[in-house]
């Protein structure tokens, strides 16, 4: 009676092109902005402007943080979607391995255009308080970026589908007439993945208090960010599944909420399949991926994917997913 | 973990989840340490009273196969890695009870016996 285990696939080759778009390029764009911040720092007011409201610059900072900043940022976020792709699985490169490869890309490019040009608007000034507005520098860097991030998507090689053809429709847990079943089982994040969100939240909170700090509190309205992460962790971390002749029921624990429920009459198939976070959703807890729709992806292993009718998808990681996903297919069987 | 019931089975619905839990503890699905739901989700996905798997856990608690602790919920004891051994020679035996001709009836009744009442 037990289904079929979910194997796992083995890892993806990923074309040199996706790594020259996630890794080189980055790399590249950070370093020429270091070198043109560093070139002009002799022209450069101290301290500089680092952060602009409505009526001007209103946050100022020394001028060397500004390359220490591009340089830690640029090699950071460099890093962290070299770890995302580099834990693909085949098929691949699926549209959510592209797209990971070319925000690497448009990242890079926004940031580096963007932290330059308020540099290149202050050369030549003896104080910062009379820096220009960089609102057309900043709306000129969001542009380029996303024109490159499009040329780099069509110079990417073509994507291929996310589950097709590792994964068979779950096969239907044999019921007796009048037979009720329930599959409960709790997921929650591993242990390893709640050290790298612990460590993003205090790379950001970290940034925010270098930014806060050399600003000399004027950033203040920057430490919101930090805070939403907590926030959002807190209920990204482990969630009850529930598997009955309603369908299915995702919910986060302790409280409850945020839930997905998908009932029985929605459903058009059920697959247990392996998934991957990082290559696959870009992270953990409640995510949203180009290539698989919506997910509560709790770690790497077996999951239940339903498609709705109306060709929605929803997957949920769980350990014994093969069971929670042929009694979904049993109930799913039995309203059609 | 999964639980079947059928409500048409003639059988108390407690005694169907506590022989439900048994069966999977038995397989080896479940381990010690592992946790059942909380009886008020099992009970809304059963659509059964929530007593009722109260009853089911109570049974299970009186034969050592949990513990039940205020805020921690069922927990699965020791017991439950002792009943995977015995799985593997009831196996044993019903292979030999097949063999040698035996309807289940009669192993049942002799395992019964076995037990002093």
């Amino acid at each position: 009676m037990s289904a079929t285990p979910v194997s796992r696939p083995p890892r993806a080759r990923l074309p040199l092109s996706m790594w020259v778009v996630a890794v080189a390029l980055p790399l590249v764009v950070g370093a020429m902005a270091v070198a043109l911040q560093l070139a002009w720092l002799p022209q450069l007011p101290d301290p500089i402007a680092m952060h602009w409201g409505s009526s001007g610059p209103d946050g100022y900072g020394p001028a060397w943080s500004t390359p220490v900043l591009t340089a830690g940022l640029s090699l950071g976020l460099t890093a962290l979607f070299a770890a995302f792709l580099a834990t693909a699985r085949q098929p691949a490169p699926t549209a959510s391995h592209k797209f990971l490869a070319v925000l690497s890309t448009v990242t890079a490019v926004f940031i580096g255009s963007v932290v330059t040009a308020s540099i290149a608007v202050q050369r030549g000034l003896s104080d910062a308080r009379d820096a220009p507005a960089i609102d057309a520098p900043m709306g000129i860097a969001l542009g380029a970026a996303l024109v490159i991030g499009v040329l780099a998507w069509f110079a990417l090689p073509k994507t291929v589908p996310a589950s097709a053809p590792v994964a068979a429709p779950a096969e239907a847990l044999p019921l007796a007439p009048g037979e009720r079943g329930v599959w409960i089982a709790t997921t929650r994040v591993a242990t390893r993945a709640v050290v790298a969100i612990l460590t993003a939240i205090a790379v950001v909170s970290a940034a925010t208090v270098f930014t806060i700090t050399v600003t000399e509190g004027e950033a203040w309205p920057l430490a919101v960010a930090p805070l939403a992460l907590v926030a959002a962790a807190g209920i990204a971390v482990s969630w009850r599944v529930r598997v009955g002749p309603d369908g299915l029921l995702v919910r986060s624990l302790p409280f409850g909420w945020p839930r997905v429920r998908v009932r029985t009459a929605e459903i058009a198939s059920v697959h247990a399949l392996h998934i991957e976070p990082l290559s696959e959703f870009g992270g953990w807890g409640w995510r949203w991926a180009p290539a698989r729709g919506f997910g509560v992806v709790a770690r790497s292993g077996p999951a239940i994917e339903v498609q709705r009718h109306d060709g929605r998808r929803f997957v949920v990681t769980v350990d014994d997913a093969e069971t929670g996903a042929a009694l979904l297919a049993a109930y799913a069987q039995v309203s059609r | 973990m999964l639980i079947r019931i059928d409500p048409g089975s003639g059988e108390a619905i407690y005694d169907q989840i506590a022989t439900s839990v048994r069966g999977d503890a038995a397989r080896g699905t479940l381990r010690p340490g592992d946790r059942l739901p909380p009886a008020r989700e099992l009970a809304d996905a059963l659509d059964v009273n929530v007593h009722t798997v109260l009853r089911a856990y109570q049974l299970l608690r009186d034969e050592g196969l949990v513990d039940l602790r205020r805020g921690r919920g069922a927990v699965l004891t020791d017991a439950v890695a002792r009943g995977t051994e015995i799985l593997a020679a009831v196996r044993a035996l019903v292979a030999d009870a097949r063999r040698a001709g035996v309807p289940a009836q009669t192993l049942l009744t002799l395992i019964r016996e076995e037990y002093p009442a």
